[in-house]
């Protein structure tokens, strides 16, 4: 390489002509290779190599048919240079080389040139590639790459060169003062970083950083400005959506019926940003707390949560400081009037959009209180009406559209009434295991038609305890109200089998008491017919006949009459007789002890009477004498007793009538109308009737016959 | 010879006063029974003019007893039915029955009698 060679390349690294280009041109070959000392890299504190591709490199050294050279400048390295060790029998060229390396070096041009291709670069972005625009003192564009030829809107560099700088990369309606500023900053041109945006000639927009740097001649002169740029069109895209985004952020943020807030990771509550030192929460948040915000603000959000006592809140918050979404904490929050709200919350880790720090805490929530309110509501409300369902004596179930019991959806009433388990009800098909064999498919057919929209209605059927008893069941279905997606049906029964048997009885004893009332109606017809009026039809015939005889025959007239005084004094005895079997007049005239007393008296046996003189309801009175009548007469016709007692008692509200005898026993209540119309007649008063008659003998009767005072 | 009488009636006082009363007539009272069920071999045997015949007998009606009596070998018996009840009592059964008449017993007499059978 000789002086010639030398001048060209430092014309060529003037021009813009990268460093190993310049050398390799000059030398045409590319044995040579040129590693960089930087003092300072883009983002580090110290100084390093890097390679003649840009990138970090270790500090070059000697290798196997290789040599490598310093080149210092100032007794201050700047670059090496890395060669083929045949060239280390050419000392001349490879001096020229060190200080055409070490004057291009020492350029501030290159400095700028390869801070912009490796220091900055690395930092910014790696996927644009740079910019290089070399313009002359002018203003005029002398070389440019082809980055920067795409960013101008352009597809060849010749289309620009020599053209002003301004009119390719300056918006109109900035060069102006573009064109002013480069003026006012000649002759020394110093260096500088801007950014702009401009529309290139495709009519795309286009945001540019540069940095310029002045690049001097021998003379120290200023010959040209270089500029490195970066196309930061796509970062500037991504920060006004960024922009946007947050915009948009806040707004959700603000409006969310959730309650926010942001914590620094220590707990405490943020601020807004920098420039805002309102709290860094929602107005959800600020509604419910209602503190001021100079109290919140670097307040720890534990002092707002009323009692911690497990730790949940607190570890909670801890997962989000490390990095993880916390679980659900339920939580009282205190606000500043001194009342306080249950919260639903999680704490999640979030970037800091203010860019201060690099993680932040948001504590998000649900204001729960009208929730807990209500669920404790629901709850009570459950309990009365479970309270109330428990304690009705009517039996209720619920069944789901097919007649299916639902889990413990029956009462106890239920269960106690057709004898199951509780848990042996649930699943069980209503009419298939409750229902009488034979109604089931009346009680399903009525079920069904409630379930298709019918109206309910009171049925009665049969139904069959687990033991298989059977039951009068006055019964409904209804309809409830939807719950979950399913539609539930109420069956309502009550148990009126006593009720029906009761009925049962009491139509039974009316009938016998009718059947009775005839039957003594008939035989007081035949007593009358039998007796008395055929004494007074004999008396008739006898006086028409003494009355014929009175003149022809005296005598037989006169016995005539006789006869006639005799058949009448039987007639009324008779009929006396008769009367006091309707109704003894004793009893109506001196009461029920005088009553009894002829009733002992007429007895065939001794009778022992115990009563009290008192007089009582005539209803009672009569009952009472009745049933002594009724007893002493079966006594007398089958007891063969040879003696009976008689008592009556006040006891407990009651009259109690008791009559014993000593007889052989074995007197069936059940067997001859007798007791049967005795327990028929006490009833009516809602007495009772009890018959004691062993086959061992002896026969009591007890009557108890309510006194209503 | 006397007219000849069977009393049939289930109360003996009856059957004494009737008794008087056909015998003080005239009528010789050739028999008494106290039931339905023996009337019409009684009529066959005793063969009787005249059967005072009770309605409410206690084995059967006066009337079916009427009714056997109505046809038997070509001989007439006249019945007179007797009651404790009244006439009005019975209705038509005393007109469409066979027999002649009807005297409630409270006014049994001789003369009632001999008119009924005139």
């Amino acid at each position: 390489m000789n002086r010639a060679s030398i001048s060209e390349l430092v014309v060529a690294l003037e021009n813009g002509v990268p460093l190993r280009d310049a050398l390799a041109s000059a030398l045409g070959d590319d044995r040579l290779a040129v590693f960089y000392w930087l003092d300072q890299r883009q983002g580090t504190s110290h100084g390093g190599w890097v390679d003649p591709h840009g990138h970090a490199a270790g500090e070059p050294s000697a290798s196997d048919g290789r040599s490598v050279k310093l080149v210092e400048n100032d007794g201050t390295r700047i670059a090496a240079i890395d060669y083929d060790a045949a060239l280390d029998g050419e000392p001349e060229l490879l001096d020229a080389i060190t200080a055409a390396v070490g004057l291009a070096l020492r350029n501030d041009r290159l400095q700028a040139e390869l801070r912009a291709e490796v220091g900055f670069w690395d930092t910014v972005t790696n996927t644009v590639p740079s910019l290089l625009v070399t313009v002359d003192t002018d203003g005029a564009i002398r070389n440019l790459n082809a980055a920067a030829v795409d960013v101008a809107g352009y597809g060849e560099k010749d289309e620009i060169v020599g053209r002003d700088y301004w009119d390719v990369f300056i918006d109109p309606s900035e060069r102006a003062e573009v064109v002013e500023r480069f003026a006012s900053l000649a002759p020394a041109f110093p260096a500088g970083e801007y950014e702009n945006v401009f529309v290139n000639a495709r009519g795309e927009r286009r945001a540019v950083f540069w940095r310029t740097a002045p690049v001097h001649d021998e003379n120290g002169d200023v010959i040209a400005i270089v500029s490195g740029g970066a196309d930061i069109t796509m970062r500037r895209k991504r920060e006004r959506e960024l922009e946007r985004e947050r915009d948009v952020q806040t707004r959700v943020f603000e409006s969310m019926p959730s309650i926010m807030v942001a914590l620094a990771r220590d707990g405490t509550i943020r601020d807004r940003d920098v420039d805002n030192p309102s709290v860094g929460a929602n107005r959800a948040f600020s509604r419910v707390v209602r503190w001021p915000d100079e109290q919140l603000v670097g307040r720890s959000f534990l002092d707002l949560v009323v009692e911690d006592e497990d730790g949940r809140a607190a570890s909670a918050l801890e997962t989000a400081a490390a990095g993880d979404t916390s679980d659900e904490v339920e939580s009282e929050l205190r606000s500043a009037d001194g009342s306080s709200r249950v919260f639903v919350w999680s704490a999640i880790p979030i970037a800091d959009v203010t860019g201060r720090m690099d993680r932040l805490v948001l504590v998000c929530g649900a204001d729960i209180t009208e929730r807990k309110r209500l669920e404790v509501e629901n709850e009570l409300e459950r309990a009365f009406l479970n309270a109330i369902a428990n304690n009705a004596p009517s039996l209720l179930c619920l069944i789901d559209a097919d007649g299916v019991m639902t889990e413990r959806g029956a009462n106890i009433a239920f269960e106690r009434t057709l004898e199951y388990d509780p848990e042996e009800i649930g699943g069980q098909v209503f009419w298939e295991t409750f229902v009488d064999p034979s109604e089931a498919d009346n009680v399903r057919a009525a079920v069904m038609g409630v379930t298709a929209g019918e109206a309910p209605a009171e049925r009665d059927n049969t139904w069959m305890t687990k033991t298989g008893r059977s039951l009068s069941m006055a019964w409904t279905c209804t309809p409830l109200p939807r719950i979950d997606e399913r539609t539930l049906f109420l069956v309502t029964a009550l148990d009126i089998t006593e009720r029906k048997r009761a009925d049962d009885e009491l139509r039974a004893s009316r009938a016998r008491l009718v059947r009775a009332e005839e039957t003594a109606r008939r035989g007081l017809e035949r007593n009358l017919h039998d007796g008395a009026q055929q004494r007074l039809v004999a008396l008739s015939v006898a006086l028409r006949l003494a009355e014929s005889r009175l003149d022809t025959d005296p005598g037989a007239a006169r016995e005539l009459l006789t006869r006639a005084q005799t058949e009448l004094a039987q007639a009324l005895e008779e009929l006396r007789e008769l009367a006091r079997g309707i109704h003894p007049a004793v009893l109506t005239d001196r009461g029920l002890r005088a009553a009894l007393e002829t009733l002992a008296a007429r007895a065939p046996f001794p009778v022992e009477l115990e009563a009290p003189c008192e007089r009582l309801s005539a209803d009672v009175e009569a009952a009472a004498y009745y049933v002594v009548a009724e007893s002493l007469t079966n006594v007398a016709k089958y007891s063969r007793a040879t003696a009976a007692r008689v008592t009556v008692d006040r006891f407990d509200g009651a009259l109690v009538v008791t009559v014993t005898d000593d007889g052989i026993g074995g007197a069936d209540p059940d067997q001859g109308s007798g007791l049967r119309g005795l327990a028929d007649r006490v009833a009516v008063l809602e007495g009772t009737l009890e018959v004691d008659s062993p086959p061992s003998g002896g026969t009591t009767i007890r009557a108890e016959l309510p006194l209503l005072d | 010879m006397s007219p000849t009488a069977l009393i049939v009636d289930d109360h003996p006082s009856f059957r004494a006063s009737a008794r008087a009363v056909l015998e003080a007539q005239g009528f010789d009272v050739v028999g008494e029974l106290e039931d339905g069920a023996s009337v019409r071999e009684a009529v066959l045997a005793l063969d009787p003019d005249v059967v005072l015949l009770d309605i409410q007998l206690p084995d059967m009606s006066g009337f079916d007893v009427c009714a056997e009596l109505e046809d038997y070998g070509g001989r007439t018996v006249q019945v007179i039915l007797v009651s404790s009840r009244d006439l009005s009592d019975y209705g038509e059964l005393v007109e469409t029955s066979c027999a002649c008449g009807f005297v409630p017993k409270g006014e049994l007499s001789g003369e009632l009698i001999t008119a009924l059978l005139a």
